[in-house]
């Protein structure tokens, strides 16, 4: 036992400098003991944060570890600390920090963590012991039984076969088994949907948890164990849970037209899980067609709320309550039919589970998921390490308007870690909105989310589940545009949904800008055109706006795709045999792309001529607040539209309208944002640049102002020593550019400031 | 003696399979592909293998043969520059493409972005419009497009392509520039999209007459040079170029529509299977080809390929019609590697053909799936019959590597490994099968390629499918298939209007035009008049966006009730095959005909049962692992293997380019052909989801 001593409610310096593995709980068991009642805690939870550090050693290096804190001081309260850690006689020595904020003692165990945290991530991954067999007869890793493949006499192994089976089941398999068996559950859906969103898959997302309700595998994730306790549910055997109000689930649904259907899955009357599939019906009631009512100042404007409800228990259908949804929609067989096939899917998805727990045995089947829930745990603590600051990094970027003349809305995002903890603070962002583009983030996917930043950052792969969950910590101040208190509207919320990914990539794009991307066009812009065509026949065209892409590491940020993934342009050809239009011109607008070394994407513009009266709906973006560039690129242009009347005269609209009417004869002219360019335009290779030139998507003139490149005459000759000289002067007469190019405002057609 | 020589030109390899026509036997060679000369390898293979088995060049009647160098001409890019002329103001069609983006968030951030097939630069808009309907909105503007056209051929492209807005519905103004071209330039080759790929879709149609204009080049000169080289050794067969849809076409067709041959080896494989699961009694299976970079699942029904509309190669999608194949990039190469906190994956990184799996003992070090396979015990001393001799030792230390990382021992390590991609093939199977609305049970599985055999029976146990079927040629599964291939060409034209207001007269007008394509382009391939048919078929759908049924069509009968009857068939088709009917007006969107001849009728030697007992082709005993332990193995020699052998699991059966892996608890059975079909010993012990 040691000898160690509290002398004070707070911890000492030099009695960490004295403090070994076995004390160090005991110090800070103490000290929380202690200070719990005085200081205010730190962000996050420092005890579970503690143990779970201490915990995450344990589990990776059993009881092979050690460490000591070899140097600390405190300078303007960043605490810093040098760890040591000694695993298997191999040593590490790594810096933590943490901000003290008035509590010295907290901040030096949170600088610890860190520290160890960084020192455990300069050892190679390896499995906890727990996945490992416990044959004590196992010989050393890695080491052949029997040679393989010699003609000796074949030697049956004594250890017993299960034994050995145990270590070759391994979570990775579970992983590829759970990913397997959330395709089908997409397939089975799309396979009997009516809609073109879940028959090609974009509108639909499926998700297997265990039965804590942890993704285990799935296109998003939520607090399944929480919304059964919020809402007092206890699900048995043939109960199938339906839901759309985002306020009951934390924003797992975006909208009303979002629904969500929950399956508890048993093995032998054992809950083993559960599956889960969210899907896009046409209607859902309200007073506009889809749930997208632009005026709705209620989510009661936006159709037919649905709170958790049991649409199936033990089996049994609930048809009174079907009933009574479906009749205040417009489209009831088709949301009936599209339901029925989630249920569908759900199913498939939990024979799937009930296969595997045959497979393998119930017990092993729940070891394994626990160890790939661990596995994603220990590879995120890595990255969280590798890839974050513990200087807490802010960005901020604006969506424009809410449709209803208010506006703009801030999204502010901070960042940084803590150890192995990262924190992700959205602090600093716009109140709710009167109008519907308000977005209930929801926490779960905005984890996978940050994974996916990171994974992409680092090239490191991972499997993607909620074993990260207790790593990432997200502040969401109430009644804010990201967290509205209901019944705030969300019919438009995928301006907002597009724009915090744009500034969780500027955020993290901080310590890493040249593994990040600009930002681009939006997300899913769309415009609606609708009326009675020439045979008096309805008609309602809603098309999805492709536009310019961001500049990127990888390369040029494409002209006019979607940034959304999944979606396809329509085919003119398609167009003009469905709806009363021609279009009489697309293509990429000339300078639209923020100038880089790798350009940002050009925006589109479209002409269609109408040739139906009817009502037309605009949700665009990016009309004011410029895409930024990234890392010396320059900001993409401004989206605009307009109307033409036969006559040329010309009626601009903004970027979102609503049911306005228009005549046949009139032209519709919409242009969307171009992507931001990402790196020095002067590194650009002036080869590439003269090929846009003559391509026409960048002008000559850019070229020779962005770029400096010179091009001569009409063959648009390259004049190499000219653009070196060029380059050179303006190399010399520049400031230093700024990591974020955000530009002026209201530039339209023109992608610089 | 005539003989028939099918040829399945691979990345790695080239298969070769000659058919006796009058003993029905078949000789199989493998020689390495040459990727900068297909033909040479073509050549050297077909000198080998008749100096092996002693036949004349002029016996061989007909040698049938894949479009391998198209799709490596189209991967490299080794194309003919091609100049574009389009509708003035849609000159961007391939730059914009459809915009689409990788379906995965940020998908885009590290997308690769298609090349066009035809530059932005070597693009040129013309001043003329038609509508959807046919109608001319904008007429040609002649002096603009002269000196557009003018330009484009200055500037020195090789080709023109023509892909005008609804050239579907009226091809004059193609036609009309296409004739200007001719008077500025008469010899530069000119396509026009009209008579391409006729469907609606401006970006799709305007690739399909770009990559017909890019790719005929080099087709006709892969087959003129094989066409000089067999004349010189006094042999001409019929040359026969393989096609996407699973049939095949002369090479004056190929060198018209190259597009159809692409990825052929992939749907030889699945004609192979077809031909082997019907012949072994299973029309109903699903085919698994496993090689060393890839595998591909598909469903076969009746004895036939499901099909599919639409391939894609390097990222550029073709309108065609294509045998379904469920492409994964599991392979014997494979590489197993240990990531994201400990967790074993296998793939997506390959080892490719150089320097292949460590076992291989060409410098490659990293585990591979082949490699575990070593590991196991599961394959022989040797591969291609001994000419690869495995390293043993260097499997044994790429696979102890990962066996470190994951803190395992070595066997396990690689069963694990193994298993891996048992669970990756299984989900490409499982995919299929719901993609398709299908069970398992009553589908019997076709394994080829030379790991299929090695996977299929754990895949099958998983999948609960039964039998499994290892054809004889389970190694040159592709080169089967292209044997059995029959002239096959679709002809069609889009429509677009709904069905209540199609005008019977009209569509039996269109379909007489397509049946006269579709006979004289079965003529040109040399099919005796009767020998030959055309068939036909609608399109149709609920609006313009539901989902696309292809019902045929009898188009005699559309008048009367003939339009009712085919609503009524659709909606009872689609209620089986999608679960619901629509409450919306059914469009006709496609009218098509298939011109088909049958296939060579070819009789496979058919052998008689003899006695159970296999202990004759028992060449080796080797320790391989199954489920935790060693056990003692026999290696099988399939060319000793006769009709009526019974084996029993566990056992390795060993070819020259496929090896069968013959799992514990079970029995192969040699059936007439030659087949191994693979059974459960107790009956009833292969449900799905047993271990």
């Amino acid at each position: 036992m040691s000898d160690f001593k509290p002398h004070s409610s707070s911890v000492s310096l030099d009695d960490l400098l004295r403090a070994n593995k076995d004390q160090f709980d005991r110090i800070f068991s103490t000290q929380m003991a202690g200070g719990s009642q005085a200081e205010a805690p730190a962000p996050g939870d420092a005890t579970a944060a503690r143990a779970d550090a201490t915990a995450a050693l344990n589990a990776r290096f059993g009881n092979a570890w050690s460490s000591e804190v070899v140097e600390h001081k405190n300078e303007r309260g960043l605490v810093t600390v040098l760890c040591r850690l000694t695993v298997d006689g191999v040593s590490k020595m790594q810096f933590g920090s943490a901000r003290a904020n008035g509590d010295a003692g907290s901040a030096l165990r949170r600088a610890t963590d860190a520290a160890l945290a960084n020192c455990a991530a300069m050892f190679a991954d390896a499995p906890p012991a727990a996945v490992q067999t416990e044959d004590a007869r196992r010989p050393e890793p890695g080491r052949a039984l029997v040679p393989a493949g010699t003609a000796s006499a074949p030697q049956r192994r004594a250890a017993p076969a299960r034994a050995v089976r145990a270590a070759a089941v391994l979570p990775g398999r579970f992983d590829v088994a759970l990913r397997n068996a959330r395709d089908e559950m997409e397939l089975v859906l799309a396979g009997t949907a009516m809609t073109v969103p879940l028959r090609d898959g974009y509108g639909q997302a499926a998700l297997i948890a265990d039965a804590k309700g942890r993704m285990l595998a799935g296109r998003f994730s939520f607090d399944i164990a929480g919304l059964l306790e919020r809402e007092e549910l206890s699900l048995e055997p043939g109960d199938v849970l339906l839901l759309n109000d985002p306020y009951a689930c934390g924003g797992a649904v975006s909208g009303l037209a979002d629904w969500l259907v929950l399956m508890p899955v048993y093995d032998e009357d054992e809950p083993v899980g559960f599956t889960a599939m969210r899907g896009q019906v046409p209607d859902a009631g309200g007073p506009s067609a889809g749930g997208r009512a632009a005026g709705a100042a209620s989510l009661f404007a936006e159709g037919v709320r649905i709170r958790p409800l049991k649409l199936f228990a033990h089996g049994e259908l609930n048809h009174t309550a079907l009933q009574l949804i479906l009749g205040n929609t417009r489209t009831p067989t088709v949301n009936r039919n599209e339901l029925m096939a989630m249920v569908d899917a759900c199913q498939a998805g939990a024979a799937r589970i009930g296969e595997l727990c045959r497979r393998y045995g119930r017990e092993r089947y729940v070891e394994a998921c626990e160890a790939l829930l661990a596995a994603s745990n220990r590879a995120m603590r890595r990255l969280i390490v590798d890839c974050l600051s513990v200087e807490p990094l802010a960005f901020e970027d604006v969506i424009d308007d809410d449709g209803l003349g208010n506006g703009p809305f801030r999204l502010r995002l901070t960042v940084w870690r803590e150890g192995e903890q990262a924190y992700f603070d959205w602090t600093g962002t716009a109140n709710q909105a009167p109008g519907p583009v308000n977005f209930f983030l929801n926490e779960g996917l905005f984890k996978q989310t940050v994974a996916m930043y990171l994974i992409a950052r680092s090239g490191r792969a991972m499997a993607l589940n909620d074993g990260i969950a207790p790593l990432i910590h997200v502040t969401l101040p109430r009644a804010t545009l990201l967290r509205p208190d209901a019944p705030a509207p969300l019919g438009l919320a995928q301006h907002a949904e597009a724009r915090s990914l744009d500034v969780l990539g500027g955020a993290l794009a901080h310590g890493a800008p040249d593994q990040a991307t600009a930002a681009g066009y939006g997300g899913r812009p769309w415009f609606r055109y609708s009326g009675r065509d020439g045979n008096d026949r309805p008609f309602v065209l809603e098309e999805t706006l492709l536009g310019g892409l961001p500049g990127r590491p990888a390369g040029d940020g494409p002209d006019g795709h979607s940034q959304w993934p999944h979606r396809d342009g329509t085919p003119t050809e398609h167009l003009e045999r469905h709806f009363p239009l021609r279009v009489e011109r697309r293509g990429a607008v000339i300078d639209s792309g923020g100038a880089g070394q790798h350009r940002g994407g050009n925006g589109v513009e479209t002409v269609y001529l109408l040739q139906a009266d009817g009502e037309l709906s605009l949700q665009d973006e990016r009309r004011v607040a410029r895409p930024w560039g990234l890392l010396g690129g320059g900001p993409g242009a401004v989206s605009a539209a307009w109307l033409e009347g036969a006559d040329g005269e010309r009626e601009d609209l903004p970027a979102k309208v609503d049911g306005i009417a228009v005549r046949a004869g009139q032209r519709l002219i919409l242009r969307t944002a171009g992507g931001g360019g990402w790196g020095d335009p002067l590194a650009r290779d002036p080869r590439r640049v003269r090929d846009d030139v003559v391509r026409g998507l960048v002008g000559a003139e850019r070229a020779r102002e962005r770029y400096g490149v010179v091009l001569h005459g009409p063959g648009r000759e390259l004049d190499m020593q000219a653009t070196e000289d060029l380059r050179d002067s303006m190399r010399r007469n520049r400031r230093t550019p700024p990591l974020f190019a955000f530009g002026g405002r209201r530039e339209s057609g023109r992608g610089e400031s | 003696m005539a003989s028939r020589l099918s040829i399945d030109v691979g990345t790695t390899f080239t298969d070769f399979l000659l058919f006796d026509e009058q003993s029905g036997e078949v000789r199989l060679l493998k020689t390495p592909s040459i990727a900068e000369d297909p033909g040479k390898g073509v050549l050297d293979g077909f000198d080998m293998l008749l100096e092996e088995s002693g036949g004349a060049p002029g016996e061989i009647a007909s040698l049938n043969l894949n479009g391998g160098g198209i799709d490596s001409l189209l991967r490299r890019r080794a194309m003919a520059r091609i100049g574009l002329v389009v509708t003035a103001g849609f000159e961007q069609v391939l730059h914009l493409a459809r915009g689409r983006t990788p379906a995965r968030l940020n998908g885009w951030a590290g997308m690769a972005m298609p090349v066009p097939p035809a530059s932005l630069a070597d693009t040129a808009g013309v001043p003329e419009r038609m509508d959807a309907a046919g109608q001319v909105v904008v007429p040609l503007d002649e002096a603009e497009a002269r000196t557009a056209l003018q330009a484009l051929v200055a500037s020195g492209v090789d080709a023109v392509a023509i892909s005008l807005l609804h050239a579907y519905a009226n091809a004059a103004h193609e036609k009309r520039l296409r004739e200007i071209v001719g008077e500025l330039a008469p010899d530069l080759p000119v396509v026009i999209s009209s008579s391409t790929l006729p469907e609606f879709r401006e970006y799709e149609r305007a690739v399909a007459a770009v990559l017909t204009a890019a790719l005929r080049p080099g087709m006709e000169r892969d087959l003129e040079r094989i066409g000089t080289r067999l004349r010189e050794r006094s042999a001409a067969p019929s040359i026969n170029v393989m096609r996407a849809d699973g049939g095949c076409m002369n090479a004056e067709h190929a060198a018209q529509a190259p597009v159809h041959a692409i990825r052929t080896s992939a749907t030889g494989a699945v004609t192979g299977a077809a031909f082997v699961a019907a012949q072994a009694g299973h029309p109903d299976a699903l085919a698994l080809d496993v090689g060393g970079g890839g595998a591909g699942v598909a469903l076969l029904r009746d004895g036939r390929p499901a099909m599919a509309r639409g391939g894609e190669l390097a990222g550029l999608p073709l309108a065609i019609p294509v045998v379904a194949v469920e492409r994964d990039n599991i392979g014997g190469a494979s590489v197993a590697h240990v990531y994201g906190g400990g967790l074993l994956g296998l793939g997506p990184g390959s080892a490719g053909g150089d320097p292949g799996p460590a076992c291989f003992g060409r410098g490659g070090e990293q585990a591979t799936l082949t490699d575990a396979h070593a590991v196991l015990g599961r394959l022989p001393q040797g591969l291609l019959g001994g000419r690869l001799r495995l390293d043993m030792d260097a499997a044994a230390e790429a696979v102890g590597q990962i066996a470190r990382q994951l803190n395992m021992e070595l066997q396990p390590a690689a069963q694990a490994i193994v298993e891996m991609a048992d669970e990756l093939l299984l989900g490409s199977v499982r995919r299929v099968l719901a993609r398709n609305r299908r069970q398992a049970t009553g589908l019997a599985l076709v394994a080829t390629g030379g790991a299929g055999p090695l996977h299929a029976n754990a895949v099958a146990r998983l999948a609960g499918c039964d039998p499994v079927i290892v054809p004889a040629a389970a190694g040159a599964a592709s080169a089967l298939g292209h044997l059995h291939a029959a002239p096959r060409c679709e002809f069609f034209r889009s429509h677009g209007g709904m069905l209540e207001e199609a005008e019977p007269g009209m569509l039996v007008d269109i379909y007489g035009v397509l049946e006269r394509k579709g006979q004289q382009w079965l003529a040109a391939e040399g099919v005796e008049p009767g020998a030959g048919q055309v068939v036909f078929e609608a399109d149709l759908s609920y609006g313009h966006d539901g989902r696309i049924v292809s019902l045929s069509v009898q188009p005699e009968a559309l008048g009367d009730d003939g339009l009712s009857d085919l609503a009524a068939r659709f909606a009872d088709v689609h209620r089986r095959r999608f679960g619901h009917v629509v409450d919306q007006p059914v469009a006709l969107v496609t009218l098509r005909a298939t011109a088909t001849a049958s296939g060579p009728s070819l009789s496979h030697r058919r052998y008689e049962r003899g006695d159970p007992d296999a202990s004759a082709a028992i060449i080796d005993q080797h320790p391989a692992w199954f489920d935790g332990a060693f056990a003692t193995t026999d290696h099988y020699a399939r060319e000793r293997l006769r009709s009526g052998h019974r084996l029993h699991g566990p056992a390795i059966i060993v070819q020259a380019d496929a090896t069968t892996v013959l799992q514990p608890g079970y029995v192969a059975d040699v059936d007439s052909w030659l087949n191994l079909v693979i059974k459960p010993e107790q009956p009833g012990g292969n449900r799905a989801g047993r271990a």
